[in-house]
């Protein structure tokens, strides 16, 4: 996989905290045949696979930049347990589901909806912002990259000026945000 | 609504959950009682909300443009054509490299193309030409026989009783139908000739391509001889001992000058000797036949049959004189003497060092 064999658990994590997107790549293939079987065993099927994996992942991703996380089992093993989790958690969503349609509760459904229209309107003014930005502010709210790491990606001169452009990038997304639409409807 | 940037990262952590202790406190109680604050916050959360949701969006698509479904996952159909493709080339490959070695084989073959059609004829139906083995089999024995180039032997009348090659090598040497192919052997053969003997010992190849199987062919030329009769010629035997008992050959005085005469006509080469011959009127004279012989080994002895002797690797030019002592015959040659026993085979001359014998040997 992209030229690399097999990696030892520190390297990936190390190379997570340094904002290595391979990895994830890498986390996918190498633990697709254990959560596919795992899914499978456990009433699951081949269309749920990609989409727990990914978003296991993904936290593995976003729990390996916290700065409190300490691996203390094996990656193979960690990652499997967010896997577990995430699927569990998925089949309760799915009994839960069919349960509220059962009930017919329709309110529940009308607030989210409310939740994803708020969502979308801000989701298009990210994207029409500028890219850096939008990768700078991706990089610490989601990947939760240190002011440092982020630094050396978008090619800034240290953390203090990477926390200055990041909160003129909030700044200018907030005042878009509010310029094109009532506050009231935000809210 | 105005936001500072101290602000700004107060509730950037306490989103992130990193405000603790008095800080805490404090941004709760303005949260609690600043409706504004309230708002800055929110809509804040909003958009950190709609950011994870769009770099998790974004992931996700990288992830799945990286791995692919296909390339992680083959499908077994996927596989199973790829195996049969293998299968496939692997099959023609074998079947190209057996096709190639079978037709090489059937081309090497000799006696398919070099051995000639043999007419069938009453004496040779039923008969099934020997392989080259065999012929090299019968070549090995020197004993006996030598393979040398024939030169001065080509009959094959003489060559048949020789031994099992020579029917070989007739086989073999028949013409064939084809007159081109006639030719070719026959130019071969004059080639042959022409060189050095010592070539003509080379043992015979056993399936060699068509165009060496010709050479079987010309090796199947080489002449077989036997043991070389150089020259024939009659001595008086001398019986040294008054009780020599060869009344039967006993020869008076005429018969011993017929004897002598005839000996004369049939050597003339020996001419020179005649001086040499004893001819003694003792009392016991006989004649006897002494042939020279070449032995194809180069072998030196005699072969003695009671009235004749045949000598093998003497120079026929050296003088010999014979006496006969006790029925035993004498040779004195080059001054010494030998013993002659009566055998069928073939033995060494036996040099007599007994001085009292010797002595009346050479008396």
């Amino acid at each position: 996989m992209f030229g690399i064999g097999k990696l030892a658990d520190h390297i990936i994590i190390e190379r997570i905290k340094q904002g290595d997107e391979k990895m994830l790549v890498y986390l996918y293939k190498e633990h697709h045949t254990m959560v596919k079987n795992f899914i499978l065993k456990n009433n699951g099927d081949d269309s749920a696979v990609d989409d727990i994996l990914q978003d296991t992942v993904i936290a593995v991703w976003k729990n390996a930049n916290k700065s409190e996380f300490l691996l203390q089992a094996k990656l193979s093993t960690y990652v499997m347990a967010i896997g577990k989790n995430l699927w569990f958690k998925e089949l309760k969503k799915r009994t839960k589901f069919k349960l509220v349609d059962e009930d017919n509760h329709l309110g529940q459904g009308s607030e989210e909806m409310n939740l994803d229209m708020d969502q979308n309107i801000i989701r298009q003014l990210v994207k029409d912002m500028d890219k850096t930005c939008s990768q700078l502010l991706a990089y610490f709210y989601f990947d939760g990259l240190s002011t440092k790491v982020i630094a050396e990606k978008l090619g800034y001169a240290n953390a203090d000026t990477v926390k200055s452009k990041k909160y003129q990038c909030f700044k200018k997304l907030q005042g878009t945000v509010l310029a094109t639409y009532n506050k009231e409807e935000l809210l | 609504m105005n936001m500072n940037e101290q602000t700004y990262h107060s509730i950037d952590a306490y989103l992130n959950g990193e405000l603790h202790g008095r800080k805490l406190d404090e941004f709760k109680a303005e949260l609690r009682t600043n409706k504004n604050f309230q708002e800055i916050v929110t809509i804040q959360e909003k958009i950190i909300a709609v950011i994870n949701s769009e770099r998790d969006k974004e992931l996700k698509e990288y992830i799945t443009e990286k791995t692919g479904k296909q390339a992680v996952n083959p499908a077994p159909i996927y596989r199973i054509w790829m195996l049969t493709a293998a299968v496939i080339v692997l099959l023609i490959s074998a079947t190209v490299i057996l096709t190639q070695y079978v037709s090489t084989t059937h081309k090497e073959s000799p006696t398919a193309i070099a051995l000639p059609q043999k007419k069938k004829t009453a004496d040779s139906e039923g008969y099934e030409p020997a392989p080259p083995k065999e012929i090299e089999a019968t070549v090995i024995d020197t004993q006996t026989l030598a393979i040398a180039n024939g030169s001065d032997k080509t009959d094959d009348s003489e060559a048949t009783d020789k031994n099992l090659l020579l029917e070989n090598k007739n086989r073999l040497t028949e013409p064939l139908d084809d007159p081109e192919s006639n030719d070719i052997i026959r130019s071969l053969i004059e080639k042959d000739k022409s060189k050095d003997t010592s070539k003509s010992n080379t043992p015979l190849v056993k399936n060699k391509p068509t165009n060496q199987a010709i050479v079987v062919l010309k090796s199947a030329e080489i002449e077989v001889r036997g043991d070389e009769l150089l020259a024939f010629k009659s001595f008086i035997v001398k019986g040294i001992e008054p009780d020599f008992s060869v009344d039967a050959t006993k020869l008076n005085q005429k018969q011993l000058e017929i004897a002598t005469r005839k000996k004369k006509d049939k050597d003339e080469n020996a001419s020179s000797e005649k001086e040499d011959i004893i001819i003694d009127y003792a009392p016991t004279f006989r004649e006897i036949e002494i042939e020279y012989w070449k032995s194809v080994v180069n072998y030196k002895g005699y072969q003695y049959s009671g009235n004749k002797v045949k000598l093998y690797g003497i120079d026929q030019n050296k003088i010999l004189n014979f006496k006969e002592l006790d029925s035993r015959l004498y040779l004195k040659l080059e001054g010494k003497q030998y013993y002659l026993d009566k055998n069928s085979k073939y033995n060494r001359l036996v040099e007599v060092i007994n001085p009292t014998l010797l002595k009346v040997l050479n008396d």
